[in-house]
């Protein structure tokens, strides 16, 4: 086997005698048609299997080879494409870690309610069976001034000594509920409601937080998904250009294979196998930066979690994150280069 | 009429125009009727932009006509899909030009490979072959030379015997001695005769040289995209 530098394989057929007796055989089993009698007839559906996957083959090669030696505007465009995807990456990346912790944060979804400084007791046990009979209140606890003082001390660490010059204890009692339903317009109902009944000073509720993070998340994925849909029409469009100058660069060589008996599809695939080729690399690419982010952003994420109290690890893409960043550039890639094989190269 | 008796190549009523702006065509050529027989070497003279080198292109179904028929071996080739078209180019037709047209990063033999490998052969035959006709073409020793190793008369030599490498049953040759100095194109021009004899190679070729062309069977004259006139040569 001896494949010549621009890739044409490679299946040999025995025999010893002359060359060009041998070539007419073989050519008679190896084409994929021939002219007989003033028609065109194929060969065996068999023969033609195997034409076909030594085609595909060859045609991979002679693209590796042409994007191996290939000129700076392929590595040009393979880069733009690793940034780009990189970019879409990164926003997948954020709002992904972003969605999690989300998670994480409604979870406890806390609800306190304080009372007045005056309440009785009495009043307390009536409010905290008011909250037992609503839907979804879990864990319902009353949290006294003296409880909520140790809390306080404890969050204070060293600073708690601060706390000791007070003569009384200002903070109210309390009653704290987490909700099984987490969704945000029950939650901010009864928050309302209860805030409305005697004896309560206010309330609180952490979800106020999430349902912010929430809102911003939502108009990052939407800039997200904008941004990502403009850099991939750009993409797509710098993919044809670069086949484009291929394309002019190559045209003597693809009349050439004309006049040599070429077909269509022979000449064309590998210019398709090329542009795919420079999707697939530049989403390699844009893996390895996103990874790169990912390794940088953990410390930053560590400390953006310490700033809102809440434990935060970036977790990494999952597998089918990272599946449809390799396929959009192999996506890409084969739309660019079919933009320009229907544009540019006519035969 | 057997096939046999047949001419090889019968071009009927052959037009080609293009399309000039919004509503006007040029007629680059107006009804050409040809036929050229079995191992017949055919001079095709005429003024640049006659048209001559669109009929070359059509009679290799590099191009299509506007309308009109050409028929190889009784094969109507403009009935056939572009995929049967490219098999009949790989097979039944050698192309040459004024310019070699050799892939500059091949040696002389990976070229001659080339329409081989383009048809399925194997590599080691391809090569087997390439070696013989390169051989055949007085071109032995520079079988891994580059073109841009070799001369002009080198490089047009490997043209020719890529042409012939698959054993067409007919050559078009365009201006394939233009670019080269008399004594020069005076040996490929003899190398081509010789061909013509020992393969029994059907040859049209395009010349502006009238010396070369009185040693060919027929002299065809193109002038302003119709063939005016015919004359026996030898």
């Amino acid at each position: 086997m001896n494949p010549t530098p621009d890739g044409f394989s490679t299946r040999h057929r025995g025999g010893k005698k002359s060359a060009a007796r041998k070539v007419r055989r073989s050519s008679a089993v190896n084409r994929p048609s021939t002219v007989k009698r003033g028609k065109v007839v194929s060969v065996a559906d068999g023969n033609a299997a195997i034409i076909s996957k030594s085609f595909q083959l060859r045609s991979m090669q002679r693209a590796w080879n042409r994007f191996h030696a290939g000129s700076l505007s392929h590595w040009t465009t393979t880069i733009i494409i690793a940034l780009s995807l990189t970019i879409f990456g990164a926003f997948t990346l954020l709002l992904s870690n972003a969605n999690t912790a989300l998670d994480n944060w409604t979870g406890d979804n806390l609800v306190t309610v304080f009372l007045e400084e005056r309440t009785s007791i009495e009043q307390i046990e009536s409010i905290q069976t008011e909250i037992s009979k609503k839907s979804g209140v879990d864990q319902i606890s009353v949290v006294s001034p003296a409880q909520a003082m140790a809390r306080m001390k404890n969050m204070l660490g060293s600073e708690a000594g601060l706390l000791d010059s007070l003569d009384d204890n200002p903070l109210p009692f309390s009653i704290e509920f987490r909700l099984t339903d987490k969704k945000y317009k029950k939650t901010a109902n009864l928050v309302y409601e209860i805030g409305t009944w005697q004896g309560v000073e206010a309330v609180s509720y952490d979800q106020i937080w999430a349902e912010k993070l929430a809102a911003v998340i939502h108009t990052f994925r939407f800039v997200g998904i904008a941004l990502t849909v403009l850099l991939l029409t750009a993409v797509a469009l710098i993919i044809s250009n670069t086949i484009k100058l291929t394309i002019i660069a190559r045209r003597d060589e693809v009349e050439v294979m004309r006049f040599m008996g070429a077909t269509d599809s022979f000449i064309k695939t590998p210019f398709v196998y090329e542009g795919v080729l420079q999707g697939l690399f530049g989403a390699i690419g844009a893996l390895l930066l996103t990874s790169l982010l990912y390794w940088g952003g953990q410390g930053a994420a560590a400390e953006l979690g310490a700033a809102f109290g809440i434990f935060f690890e970036l977790h990494y893409l999952q597998v089918g994150q990272l599946l449809i960043i390799m396929a959009l550039g192999i996506f890409l890639g084969l739309i660019g280069a079919l933009i320009s094989l229907s544009r540019f190269l006519e035969i | 009429m057997s096939s046999e008796s047949l001419p090889l190549l019968i071009a009927k009523g052959l037009k080609k125009a293009f399309s000039v702006g919004k509503n006007s065509s040029l007629e680059v050529l107006k009804g050409i009727d040809l036929s050229i027989d079995k191992g017949e070497m055919v001079a095709l003279l005429g003024d640049s932009g006659s048209g001559k080198s669109t009929l070359i292109q059509i009679l290799g179904t590099l191009d299509r006509p506007s309308s009109g028929v050409v028929t190889l071996n009784g094969i109507n080739l403009f009935a056939l899909n572009p995929k049967e078209q490219a098999v009949v180019r790989n097979q039944k037709i050698g192309f040459i030009y004024q310019f070699h047209r050799l892939l500059p990063e091949f040696s002389a033999r990976e070229n001659v490979m080339m329409p081989l490998l383009i048809g399925r052969c194997s590599p080691k035959l391809a090569k087997e072959r390439a070696g013989e006709i390169l051989e055949k073409v007085g071109l032995a020793g520079r079988l891994d030379h580059r073109p841009g190793q070799l001369s002009g008369g080198e490089q047009q030599r490997v043209a020719i015997a890529r042409s012939i490498v698959t054993e067409p049953v007919l050559l078009l040759a365009d201006e394939p001695t233009g670019n080269l100095d008399s004594r020069t194109a005076g040996s490929v021009f003899e190398l081509l005769q010789k061909l013509n004899q020992d393969l029994g190679l059907s040859c049209l070729m395009v010349t502006h040289n009238n010396e070369l062309a009185q040693n060919l069977d027929r002299q065809l004259h193109m002038i302003d995209g119709c063939l005016a006139e015919e004359e026996r040569g030898k």
